[in-house]
């Protein structure tokens, strides 16, 4: 009996009534993605371990009493499930009415982060209004909270926990948790401190990214909420360090206003450091240099290229005359694209004869 | 003695199984609040996160982050209490909050000071005063974990050895297998009494069949139900019967190492297990199975297994999902048997008089025995182990001498609250047996039936109720930590939408999704309450609903 070792076992089900291949270890929720069945979620990220806390993924499996929450459910061999029944689908309604009555703030603009519509869409999908189950609302904002980089908008937040554990789970840094329970429950630092004096937070800002309210918000980005302008996503690599990390450049106009971490980069995930993230103010800065300088004695005056280039060219020429050719070193700036660091290398190795080329990149 | 310093108990605790909730409660007891140092210094010792601590701290009902903290009186506004006077009580004393039931509606109203249990309904007739034991059996068949209780000195290794105590840890471990024992258990019919009624001896069979060491035997002490006090009695009187159980358990299903978890409100009783469980160490009849006292902290969800089990485990306490179950993924996600207290002081008697006297006990198909915990306006409320299937008008009439004079009773409540109200007809025809009870949209659960006479508001107790679980709920998930929170809101007077029809459709929305969607049983059993409230007094409601609370 040779059988081929390591074929993960496949097996079938029966899902709204088609037949549905799947392998061990997959949840209901997984399978039903794959099949662009939508079922709903506001708990759920796909990089984080199943939670199981909003209950709008719930699916029937025949032969069970109770729906059960497809997103922490293995499926098993024969199971018949359905994602979608009149019941299931009028206790989500239920369930997004009750998690809209304790956030009946309407129109989140989408600069606060990647994932701050997935609420809206769920109120539109259903056609909830935010006028059913009216009570109390949950949450205290830190408005006192000064960072520059996380609004802490918790008027906002549905008690999702997706930013304690983005934060533990992904980042490392287990900077966030939950306080209190019940109603009651507030996301929290050691202590209620304010996120810049957590010993534990990096400002990565993956918190924000993961939070499908806008209760965690791009503080930077939210700047640009005046500009009267469509926000548009240009793909690109952070420049910062050789990891690489696929970007969205947020832009309204010309105005560069926010970074978003790809989810589909490969390096990265959806994921980006404190720089990444937010250190963007020096690409469209006011003091960013806009011409060449040059110096005349102890000042700085604007000049052609052409004649800055030639300063240059006369400096290194006097450099390498009287100090011989291993007297020029260069280092190319992590900020730069490949190319221009390719070229550096050559200007260096071929312009000058020496092998002193180096990157600042050490991350 | 000299004051242990932060270090010297870190120290103390960290090499031990389950160390966060004992650590804790040293610094508490020490400081009677725990301060940011201390916090952070458990943080550096056990390598929790700061956040994490922080947060789970705030979790657990009794931990006081202010001094003076836990001196201060916490007194009991449970429904029975709340009937008794709590709230004049709670304004009689200097600094007092409040805290759930406490376990006590036999005897009201508790008040816990520091590590004392007073009672009384004055602050001047507060007294440190025993549980009161079980009244004597008033019904015709036998009685099975209350069968020696009322015996003088039980509660100590010499008394437990002179009324057959460990006789039959001894005939297990000399007579037979592990399998036979677990088949004993299974032919008994005896099935969890904490609540969900699974059978024990098929859980203990699934830890014995799964694979991993060591296995654990978790006893659930935590009897949060509000009305419920069964556990409490059992341990104060016949600990050792309970140490028994869990060291046949052990030896059934292969176990090394066991937990009492503990509520936070008995602290009597954590002197008594521990007593109990040291004078059994010493005469060694624990060998190869070490067995512990963990106190908990005051969080009634911690009484659901897998929050337990988290809550043991150091972890913030909400519940896990499921599958995987505890007996495979228990205590440090090795296999692990969680049983209530009464389902373990059953084992010992079913091993020495046989399966089939345990099954009979019951009357019809029904197996065993249940202990009820009466309470409310009730002649003679307490503690009565009644046969599987006797009916409720018995137990509440000729049992406990029914209402009070010149009343009637209006309504029950089940599984201490859990199981919503029994009221109207069905007060004569349901039995205490779960397919009666089932059928009733209710269940029998760990035990509880709080009596409310004719005199008593029904939407007043129904708010009270849903108060007790929207306090209670965990947040972990969206139905129960909204939806108690609404349902509370539309019990208040004023409260939720004036038109009685949108009213009624909101709470029977919000209840309908609660019950299908919760994450654990608490969300699923709160909408009991309104059902049974919508269903038995709709008249009640409407005079709720239009401003004018009966
Ligand atoms: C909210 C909630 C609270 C519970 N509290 C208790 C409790 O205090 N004691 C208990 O034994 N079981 C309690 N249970 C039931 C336990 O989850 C579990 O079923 C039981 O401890 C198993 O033991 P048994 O099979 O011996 O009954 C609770 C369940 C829920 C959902
Ligand atoms: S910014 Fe990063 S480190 Fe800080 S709380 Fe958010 S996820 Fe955690
Ligand atoms: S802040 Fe956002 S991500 Fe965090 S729990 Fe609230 S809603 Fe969820
Ligand atoms: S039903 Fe309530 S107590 Fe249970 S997990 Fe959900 S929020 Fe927590
Ligand atoms: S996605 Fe499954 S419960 Fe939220």
């Amino acid at each position: 009996m040779n059988k081929p070792i390591e074929e993960p076992a496949v097996h079938t089900l029966t899902m709204d009534g088609q037949e549905v291949t799947f392998h061990d270890g997959e949840t209901l929720y997984e399978i039903s993605r794959r099949r662009g069945a939508e079922v709903p979620t506001l708990c759920y990220d796909d990089r984080l371990d199943p939670f199981g806390g909003c209950r709008l993924c719930v699916v029937q499996i025949e032969g069970m009493r109770n729906p059960v929450a497809s997103c922490t459910t293995m499926a098993t061999p024969d199971m018949v499930v359905h994602t979608r029944t009149d019941a299931i689908e009028r206790h989500r309604k239920t369930l997004v009415e009750m998690v809209v009555s304790e956030n009946p703030a309407a129109n989140i603009d989408t600069l606060r982060g990647s994932a701050s519509q997935e609420l809206t869409q769920l109120r539109t999908r259903y056609g909830v209004d935010g006028t059913r189950f009216a009570g109390k609302t949950s949450g205290t904002s830190k408005k006192d909270d000064t960072n520059p980089f996380i609004f802490r908008d918790y008027d906002q937040c549905i008690s999702c926990y997706r930013c304690v554990r983005v934060c533990a789970e992904q980042e490392g840094d287990y900077a966030i948790s939950v306080m209190n329970r019940g109603f009651a429950t507030q996301i929290t630092t050691e202590f209620d401190l304010r996120l810049e004096d957590s010993a534990a937070c990096t400002f990565c800002g993956q918190c924000v990214q993961t939070c499908p309210t806008g209760a965690l918000g791009d503080a930077k980005a939210m700047r640009a909420e005046t500009i009267d302008a469509p926000l548009k996503a240009t793909r690109s690599v952070c420049p910062y360090c050789g990891v690489g990390c696929s970007v969205d450049l947020m832009s309204k106009g010309d105005k560069l206003v926010g970074i978003r971490p790809a989810r589909d980069g490969g390096a990265n995930e959806g994921a980006l450091c404190v720089k990444g993230q937010f250190a963007f103010d020096f690409v469209q800065h006011p003091e960013r240099l806009r011409t060449p300088l040059v110096r005349d004695g102890d000042t700085l005056r604007e000049a052609t290229w052409d004649e800055a280039l030639d300063r240059a060219a006369a400096g290194f020429e006097k450099a390498r005359r009287e100090h011989g050719t291993h007297s020029t070193y260069a280092v190319a700036s992590g900020r730069a694209p490949h190319e221009s660091t390719y070229a550096l290398q050559k200007f260096i190795r071929a312009g000058f004869g020496t092998n002193w080329i180096d990157n600042c990149s050490r991350a | 003695m000299t004051t242990p310093t932060d270090d010297e108990l870190i120290e103390r605790w960290r090499g031990e199984p389950a160390p966060l909730l004992p650590l804790l409660h040293a610094l508490h007891d020490r400081d009677g609040y725990l301060s940011d140092d201390a916090l952070r210094h458990v943080a550096k010792g056990l390598r929790i996160p700061i956040a994490d601590l922080f947060g789970t701290v705030t979790f657990y009902h009794h931990f006081s982050r202010k001094p003076p903290g836990k001196s201060l009186p916490r007194v009991c506004d449970g429904p029975v209490c709340r009937m008794r006077g709590a709230d004049n009580l709670l304004h009689a004393l200097d600094g007092a909050t409040t805290m759930p039931c406490a376990g006590r509606c036999d005897a009201p109203i508790p008040v816990l000071r520091g590590d004392e249990v007073l009672i009384g309904t004055r602050a001047d007739n507060l007294a440190v005063t025993p549980s009161p034991l079980p009244p004597p059996h008033p019904g015709d068949g036998a009685e099975c974990v209350f069968g020696q209780i009322r015996t003088p000195g039980r509660a100590t290794l010499a008394g437990y050895r002179e009324t057959d105590g460990y006789v039959a840890l001894q005939r297990v471990r000399t007579q037979m297998s592990a399998a036979e024992v677990v088949a004993l258990v299974n032919e008994s019919g005896l099935a969890g009494r904490g609540g969900a009624g699974f059978p024990t001896g098929r859980k203990w069979q699934a830890v014995a069949d799964a694979p991993g060491t060591p296995k654990t035997i978790v006893c659930n002490a935590d009897e949060g139900e509000p009305g419920c006090f069964k556990d409490r009695v059992l341990m104060d009187y016949d600990p050792h019967a309970l140490v028994e159980g869990m060291a046949i358990a052990a030896y059934a299903t292969g176990a090394t190492r066991g937990f009492i978890y503990l509520r936070y409100e008995y602290p009597d009783t954590e002197r008594i297990l521990q007593a109990a469980i040291d004078e059994a160490n010493a005469a060694g009849l624990l060998e190869g199975f070490a067995l512990y006292v963990r106190r908990g902290a005051g969080a009634y969800v911690c009484g659901e297994e897998t929050s337990l089990l988290n809550s043991l485990e150091g972890k913030h306490p909400f519940p896990r999902n499921r599958p995987p179950y505890p007996v495979t993924h228990g205590f440090e996600d090795r296999p692990t048997a969680v049983n209530n207290v009464e389902t373990l002081c059953a084992v010992a008697p079913i091993v020495r008089h046989g399966a089939n006297w345990y099954r009979d006990l019951g009357l019809g198909e029904h197996a065993g025995t249940k202990v009820i915990s009466l309470s409310g306006d009730i002649a003679r409320p307490g503690n009565y182990e009644v046969p599987i299937g006797l009916p409720l008008s018995t137990l509440l009439h000729e049992w406990a001498g029914g209402p009070g004079q010149g009343r009637t009773v209006q309504a029950v409540t089940m599984a201490g609250l859990s199981g919503g109200f029994i009221a109207g007809d069905d007060l004569d025809q349901v039995t205490l047996d779960e397919p009666s009870l089932r059928s009733k949209q209710s269940f029998l659960g760990a035990g509880g039936i709080m009596v409310f006479d004719d005199t008593r508001d029904m939407v007043a107790v129904s708010r009270e109720a849903m108060e007790f679980f929207a306090h209670e709920s965990c947040g972990k998930c969206f139905p129960c930590r909204i939806g108690t929170q609404r349902l509370t809101e539309r019990l208040t007077p004023a409260g939720g939408p004036a038109d009685a029809a949108t009213w009624r459709a909101e709470v029977v929305d919000i209840g309908d999704a609660m019950k299908a969607t919760s994450a654990c049983g608490l969300g699923v059993a709160a909408p009991l309450i309104t059902d049974s409230l919508l269903r038995y007094f709709p008249d009640q409601v409407t005079r709720h609903i239009a401003g004018s609370e009966s």
